[in-house]
């Protein structure tokens, strides 16, 4: 038994994600998940190697960023990314803001 | 965190606010997306009311100033009588961080207002912070 149908790859690797997120709704957003999950963790443990603390808010800001561009960029083509991932990714992005603007301490703009 | 700071850390939330959103827009409406932010009204409406209550806030701070320049403390005085020359057009930053929240909210957990008591506390939480800041500044003392 095939979990799904897999994609036709002839028309291109494009097609065959289009093909890919058609048959599996979720994969986007996973994918999403691990680009910010790449970009917080890998940030802030090199963060934390470096200088001994680690300044979460700054991180989540840019992995947010990160996600958002991604997203802007999968908007493009029709069958990538729905408009609901597309608003949570930017309601993400503008709640890691408040945190990172609310967080900031004497001097640290 | 004292008052200009909170002031500041607020006008910085809002215009990054309106970046993030007019960006989004603005490159579904340049790159003819086939999915596009302007197709989803809350954030439409977000961006305009926040541009508007920025517009508000330059007024209320027009106000304040002017009432500002032309008061004066008498010399036995030790404050004047009322704050309002430096409410700064607080409740207008706050109104439009409360929109964030319910659109945020909206977006994240939509119709369900289970969730929404989480933002309504907060948001009525850094209400009771800005007001205790401008507390601090009319009659002074440290409200950390």
């Amino acid at each position: 038994m095939t979990l799904y149908t897999l994609p036709n790859a002839t028309g291109g690797v494009d097609e065959a994600v289009v093909g890919l997120s058609a048959q599996v709704p979720i994969f986007t957003p996973m994918f999403l998940f691990f680009i910010f999950g790449v970009v917080l963790l890998g940030g802030s443990t090199a963060q934390k190697k470096r200088s001994g603390t680690v300044d979460m808010p700054f991180w989540t800001v840019l992995a947010s960023m990160s996600i958002l561009i991604t997203s802007l960029l999968l908007s493009i083509k029709p069958g990538l990314i729905q408009l609901q991932v597309l608003s949570i990714v930017v309601v993400i992005t503008i709640f890691s803001g408040v945190w990172f603007f609310l967080d900031r301490n004497r001097n640290e703009f | 965190m004292g008052q200009i700071k909170f002031i500041s850390s607020l006008l910085f939330i809002l215009l990054f606010t309106i970046s993030v959103v007019s960006y989004s827009i603005d490159f579904g409406t340049d790159n003819n997306a086939s999915v596009r932010l302007s197709n989803d009204s809350d954030f439409v409406n977000l961006n305009s009311n926040i541009q508007s209550n920025f517009n508000t806030y330059r007024e209320n701070i027009n106000d304040s100033s002017t009432s500002f320049f032309r008061s004066s403390i008498k010399k036995t005085e030790e404050t004047i009588t009322t704050g309002n020359s430096f409410n700064g057009g607080v409740s207008t930053l706050l109104t439009s961080l409360k929109l964030i929240f319910s659109t945020g909210k909206t977006k994240i957990f939509g119709g369900n207002n289970s969730f929404g008591i989480y933002f309504t506390v907060f948001s009525a939480f850094l209400a009771f912070v800005g007001l205790v800041y401008l507390f601090k500044t009319w009659k002074g003392g440290n409200p950390d």
